[in-house]
């Protein structure tokens, strides 16, 4: 189950395996003890044609590093069917953290929905083919690219990229838009100089007439 | 450990008075000095003086670790571990870390780790060793940006539930909304408030004489026995910082916070 990474890389470079068809919790106990004992490595696990949450990808990255390993990387081998590739990237060093999600079909990829839990911080990025949801705040020094829409059910402080693949039509809902950069499609906002307008309910961005425009989220919102 | 990102913010100065503060409460406290190479918790204790083997000799094995450890001049249940000084971050590993903070576990109440700033080796070290966090920030948009940061990378490492103490507030600055308010910096941390600690000339005046300002009494002094009370599961209302001296309308909104 363990391949010895090329001789002469330090640290020790891995390749572990997360076994399909195996319940996930399951699975990362055994990725557990395959770590435990075992000299500080540079991991990449190898996911099969699993599809991970966020939740998930942080917790696989919690078990490796609880066994004072690095997840370096993490590689899908999609066999049967074609499909995507999802990676994290960790930069040495400071495990910066980058969620990509490479879609090869990206008109399949777009209707697909991407969950994430808990506040995105300074230095996260969420960068995903579909739709993009965010159960807490998107803060300053963040970034969410999503094919899709953005639906943030918290405050938005950072920078979000809807429509990434260029869609203008996308739109980002928000508890509260406050974000340094808005993009929607090819469009382009800033944050007004003025500073964040006085506190009301739910609100979209959208594009109008060639430019971005927010205002108050209306539950009748029809996408043209 | 005691953590901030951001530089200058107070982790030292925090990590002193904290170790003080819990002293003065009977607790057996030991503060590690992790930033190898850049060692400054021995100058703000007074205690540079005595200074004989450090950190990197217990990790070494050169010697034991009541050795290293220097007992403070005030208090005998207060101890240092000092860093370092000619040596640099990455000659300590996790595991290393991981087993010296066992074995300070299992002989103090409290182990107190004043992590180096940044978020490379020395802060992931620390993590390593560490089973709680306190980030350390100040009401400034860029520490803020950078204690945000550290707490996604704490996160990550499995402290899911960072503490927050607030440093350097000043009143007359937020009364004139020209500082963030110690709730618009909680907002955006989305974390525990452990304290807030106003600004105050005698903290620079105390850590140049070597005396930790807990020991000179006022305002800063009682911010940190509050914060030590909490440590110790006490629960106790934030002083009413941003508005001044006695203002009960603040002290009363601050408390939802804690």
């Amino acid at each position: 189950m363990r391949n010895p990474g090329r001789p002469g890389d330090s640290p020790r470079e891995v390749l572990l395996h997360l076994p399909d068809g195996q319940d996930f919790s399951r699975a990362l106990e055994v990725l557990g003890r395959e770590l435990s004992g075992a000299d500080p490595m540079d991991v990449v696990v190898d996911i099969g044609s699993r599809k991970l949450s966020t939740r998930e990808l942080l917790r696989l990255e919690e078990t490796i590093s609880r066994h004072g390993s690095r997840l370096l990387r993490v590689t899908e081998s999609p066999s049967r069917k074609g499909g995507s590739t999802l990676r994290i990237v960790g930069s040495s060093g400071s495990r910066h953290r980058e969620v990509e999600k490479e879609s090869q079909r990206p008109s399949e990829e777009v209707d697909r929905t991407l969950l994430h839990k808990g506040v995105l911080r300074a230095g996260q990025m969420i960068k995903y083919g579909g739709n993009v949801v965010i159960l807490g705040d998107v803060n300053p020094g963040a970034e969410v690219i999503a094919g899709g829409d953005v639906v943030v059910v918290g405050t938005v402080r950072g920078l979000i990229h809807a429509g990434a693949q260029g869609n203008s039509a996308a739109i980002v809902v928000a508890l509260r838009l406050d974000p340094v950069q808005l993009r929607i499609g090819k469009h382009f906002s800033r944050r007004p100089e003025e500073g964040p307008t006085e506190e009301c309910g739910p609100e979209m961005a959208w594009v109008q007439d060639g430019r971005i425009v927010v205002e108050e989220y209306r539950s009748d919102v029809r996408r043209r | 450990m005691v953590t901030s990102g951001k530089g200058g913010v107070g982790k030292t100065m925090v990590t002193a008075n904290l170790g003080v503060a819990l002293a003065e409460l009977g607790k057996l406290v030991a503060m590690v000095d992790m930033d190898v190479g850049l060692r400054n918790l021995d100058i703000i204790m007074g205690l540079e003086n005595r200074i004989v083997y450090d950190l990197n000799d217990v990790i070494d094995g050169q010697c034991k670790l009541q050795q290293a450890l220097i007992m403070d001049k005030r208090f005998d249940n207060l101890y240092l571990l000092p860093a370092a000084q000619t040596r640099d971050k990455s000659s300590i590993t996790s595991r290393q870390m991981r087993e010296l903070c066992a074995e300070l576990k299992d002989r103090f109440d409290f182990v107190l780790l004043d992590c180096p700033a940044g978020i490379e080796h020395g802060f992931t070290v620390s993590v390593a060793g560490a089973d709680e966090a306190i980030v350390v920030t100040t009401p400034e948009l860029n520490a803020v940006r950078d204690a945000d940061r550290v707490i996604g990378l704490l996160e990550a490492a499995g402290h899911r539930n960072p503490y927050l103490i607030i440093n350097r507030v000043r009143p007359r600055l937020v009364r004139r909304n020209q500082s963030l308010r110690v709730q618009e910096v909680v907002d955006i941390l989305a974390v525990g408030l452990l304290g807030v600690i106003p600004e105050d000339e005698r903290v620079v005046a105390s850590m140049n004489l070597g005396e930790p300002v807990v020991l000179y009494g006022g305002e800063v002094a009682h911010a940190f026995r509050d914060i030590a009370r909490r440590m110790l599961g006490e629960e106790v209302p934030m002083l009413p910082v941003e508005e001044g001296r006695g203002v009960l309308g603040a002290l009363r909104r601050m408390m939802g916070i804690g």
